[in-house]
């Protein structure tokens, strides 16, 4: 009996992939005042960035509740007994936690459901989720799959261009990205994520600076085998980035996607994302 | 002997300034080596005992703390060199005086990375040589060694333009080397009971001028004990500024008194004024009094440096010390990240005493000191040895390279890593200081009258203009600067942000391919300071 693949909307995972490895995705949403949307199901990502820039209601977001996840897991249990539920880092949403309920709770009723905090989001999600839906193909037992995803997201790295951090601010994701606010230039943070949380990594003055500096780290790990683009509202910034990365490193995967509207709406507009990750040793 | 020095110098110290080649409004030689001196006076003072070897070690000390500006810093490198050779003496003899030549005139060349001839080094290595020469020769008194000295002193001073290119040009000798003479002299003149008056007074403006550039160091850089700035005027016969002098020192700080039998100007800060305008009448009659609650202002500069954001409130490996002029600088560097902000820059040279006490007010026991000017590099360099915290300097000559340094800065780096960081980061940026002349002058084919706006290239005095505006586009204009992509200009406090914010919209259409951005930096003296990186 294959084990099932759950993650939730925040791994911004292309639908195809979704499709063809038989990924069950459970949303977050996005809230504008008093309008819920579910990522992917109720609202556009073009029509959710169009409403952070011209709407008056700052966006903010909810994580899948107890019950939406029983209502994913549920009708899993029906083919397998056995699932693997990756999601974002727990240190930013309560995502992970209300997965953990839910899974005790059908425990009880002789399920076996493995939450993974993946420690990243988006981009770097996928890679622990493709790597998860893989091994579940190749027929690998819960045990190992968990294996498998542990080794995936420890050669995970994640770095972030903001054009603002004033949604990761707003949005008390922050972390010790804090450190960078308040500057009085005009100055584009890079950031990354360590150990689930929001890293400040670099300050440089400029977009053109910081798109060097995202192709200077990429290409300054030695063992790169899958790239990860994630933009918000510019994607000619993610395909001017993969066109250079794709000569520099001829033998990594390069994917681009358009970050969903949850990561959008703490990142804001101009994000770009990096996501990479290293072959094993 | 010192003390006379001092004071000679003191009225010499505009003649000294008047021969700075550049035409920038920089930190005066004359000024800077004088107020080091104070610093070894004061030092001297406190000194209980009377042996030569501990006084000079006290004046050492002293000189090392108030080292200010570059010329400063070697001064104090000289004494420091003299007392090594002095150390355990009593009393010096001419034997070993030339010996604290000898000494002084290695610590100073070791003081530089790459000693330059035909500088204040010059002048002191041939003044030592003169004087091992005339002890050799059989002179065995110490006048009589001194007097050799000067003597070379003098003459190799006037070499100094064939040594070193920029002076021949503007046709001057150098000033550090002129400082160190009227030193050397005073010291000899004292000795020898010669008289030391200054020979033509020094014209009125400067005078007035030099008395301002003084007093105003010693407001900005001294935190003083005492709570009234006095100043007054004492006219009079027969005075002596001497005896004047030695009174205030016992009523308070920051003590200035310079002048001659007819005329004294006394600046003091004491908590006894009227004991101090006494003592003027007493003299003399007095002609100006001026008194200023200096707690008061201190009191309102506190306050209003208190409530500042508290984004650099985090728990930091390693802490930074800018050195910056102008408010708005300050907050700028605050803002990213900077732990402390000396006050000071181009026109006011901070002491070495002065940056140490902001690198010991820091948390952690790393700390970077971005000096922002290549005449504070040195003062910096010498808190090195002073403090138990490791204290590393990342030369930056400008507030633009000091702002890319700072934004280069990562905690999660070690120290050496970080200074490669922030070296690196000073490199790409290259700075345009713009401001007016003081000074007719020509460097490097540059021809420049004393009034006229001119651009400074990353130290370079690059052209003359007729408007600050002109000179910003005339000098980015002439800059090659590949890949280049953003032009920050800081206005100064007597410019307009109206004027500022069109000079930006003229750059934007003149270099599409910048951005530009306008920040009020509050700097004195400079209308812009722009970095393009």
């Amino acid at each position: 009996m294959t084990v099932r693949i759950v993650t939730d909307s925040t791994a911004d995972l292309p639908l195809q992939f979704a499709h063809e490895l038989g990924i069950a995705v459970v949303p977050l949403s996005v809230i504008f005042g008093d309008e819920v949307f579910r990522e992917g199901i109720d609202i556009s990502h073009d029509l959710f960035y169009d409403k952070m820039a011209h709407g008056k209601v700052m966006p903010t977001t909810s994580a899948p509740s107890v019950g939406e996840f029983l209502e994913a897991y549920e009708p899993l249990l029906k083919e397998s007994d056995e699932i693997v539920s990756l999601h974002l880092s727990s240190k930013l949403s309560a995502t992970y936690n209300n997965a953990c309920q839910a899974a005790q709770i059908l425990a009880d009723r002789g399920a076996r459901i493995e939450v993974i905090d993946t420690r990243v989001v988006s981009l770097g999600m996928t890679f622990a989720v493709l790597a998860a839906a893989r091994a579940a193909r190749e027929g690998c037992d819960i045990d190992q799959i968990r294996a498998v995803v542990e080794r995936t997201i420890g050669r995970i790295r994640i770095y972030i261009m903001l054009d603002t951090l004033e949604y990761l601010r707003r949005g008390g994701r922050i972390g010790r990205g804090r450190a960078f606010l308040g500057a009085m230039l005009r100055v584009k943070p890079l950031l990354s994520l360590r150990d689930g949380e929001v890293h400040p990594e670099e300050r440089v003055r400029t977009k053109a600076m910081a798109m060097e500096r995202l192709y200077q780290i990429a290409t300054s790990y030695h063992n790169v085998q899958e790239v990860a683009l994630g933009y918000s509202t510019n994607p000619q910034d993610a395909h001017d980035l993969k066109v250079r990365l794709a000569k520099a490193l001829p033998h990594a995967n390069i994917l681009v996607t358009r970050v969903g509207p949850v990561i959008g709406a703490h990142g804001g507009p101009g994000v770009l994302g990096l996501g990479l990750l290293e072959g094993e040793e | 002997m010192f003390g006379a020095a001092a004071g000679w110098l003191e009225k010499h110290a505009e003649s000294v300034n008047a021969i700075n080649v550049f035409p920038v409004p920089d930190g005066d030689t004359g000024t800077n080596m004088f107020l080091t001196m104070r610093s070894v006076m004061e030092e001297a003072q406190r000194c209980p005992d009377q042996g030569a070897g501990s006084m000079m070690s006290a004046m050492s000390r002293g000189a090392l703390m108030g080292a200010r500006g570059n010329s400063g810093v070697i001064l104090s490198q000289i004494i420091r060199g003299m007392s090594r050779a002095m150390d355990s003496a009593d009393a010096v003899d001419a034997g070993g005086w030339v010996r604290g030549m000898e000494e002084g005139s290695a610590g100073a060349y070791k003081a530089v990375t790459k000693p330059a001839e035909g500088t204040i080094l010059t002048v002191m290595r041939e003044s030592a040589d003169a004087a091992r020469q005339a002890l050799e020769a059989g002179t065995a008194d110490i006048i009589g060694v001194l007097a050799a000295a000067v003597a070379e002193a003098e003459r190799s001073l006037e070499r100094t333009p064939t040594l070193l290119p920029v002076l021949a040009e503007a046709g001057v000798v150098d000033a550090g080397g002129k400082g160190l003479l009227v030193l050397l002299d005073g010291m000899t003149r004292h000795l020898s009971g010669e008289p030391m008056e200054v020979a033509a007074a020094a014209p009125e403006e400067h005078v007035g001028r030099e008395w301002l550039a003084v007093t105003s160091q010693l407001h900005e850089h001294e935190e003083s004990l005492y709570g009234y700035c006095t100043e007054f005027l004492i006219g009079g016969q027969e005075m002596e500024p001497d005896s004047v002098r030695n009174r205030m020192l016992e009523l308070g700080d920051s003590v200035l008194v310079v002048g001659d039998e007819r005329m004294v100007r006394v600046h003091v800060h004491t908590d006894d004024p009227g004991a101090a305008l006494s003592h003027g009448t007493h003299v003399g009659s007095l002609l100006q009094v001026k008194v200023d609650n200096i707690r008061q202002q201190a009191d309102r500069f506190l306050e209003m440096h208190e409530g500042q954001p508290a984004v650099a409130a985090q728990p930091e490996a390693i802490s930074t010390v800018a050195v910056a002029a102008g408010e708005g600088m300050a907050t700028v560097f605050r803002s990213v990240g900077c732990t402390k902000v000396v006050s000071g820059g181009p026109t006011m040279n901070p002491s070495t005493r002065e940056i140490l006490a902001a690198v010991e007010a820091c948390p952690a026991g790393d700390v970077i000191v971005l000096p922002n000017d290549k005449n504070i590099i040195m003062a910096a360099k010498q808190g090195q040895d002073l403090t138990k915290k490791r204290l590393r300097v990342v030369e930056t000559r400008s507030i633009a390279q000091g702002i890319a340094a700072l934004l280069a800065l990562n905690q999660d780096d070690d120290l050496d890593a970080n200074l490669q960081a922030m070296e690196e980061a000073r490199l790409g940026v290259r700075t345009v200081e713009v401001c007016r002349a003081v000074r007719s002058t020509s460097v490097r084919g540059v021809k420049v009258r004393e009034g006229q706006i001119i651009a400074i290239v990353d130290d370079e005095l690059r052209l003359a203009a007729e408007t600050a505006e002109e000179g910003v586009l005339r000098a980015l204009e002439g800059i090659e600067a590949e890949g280049a992509s953003l032009v920050t200009l800081y206005y100064g406090a007597d410019t307009k942000q109206e004027e500022a914010e069109a000079l930006a919209g003229l750059l934007r259409e003149t270099f599409p391919a910048y951005e530009v951005e306008v920040v009020y930096g509050g700097q004195p003296h400079y209308n812009y300071i722009v970095s393009l990186e």
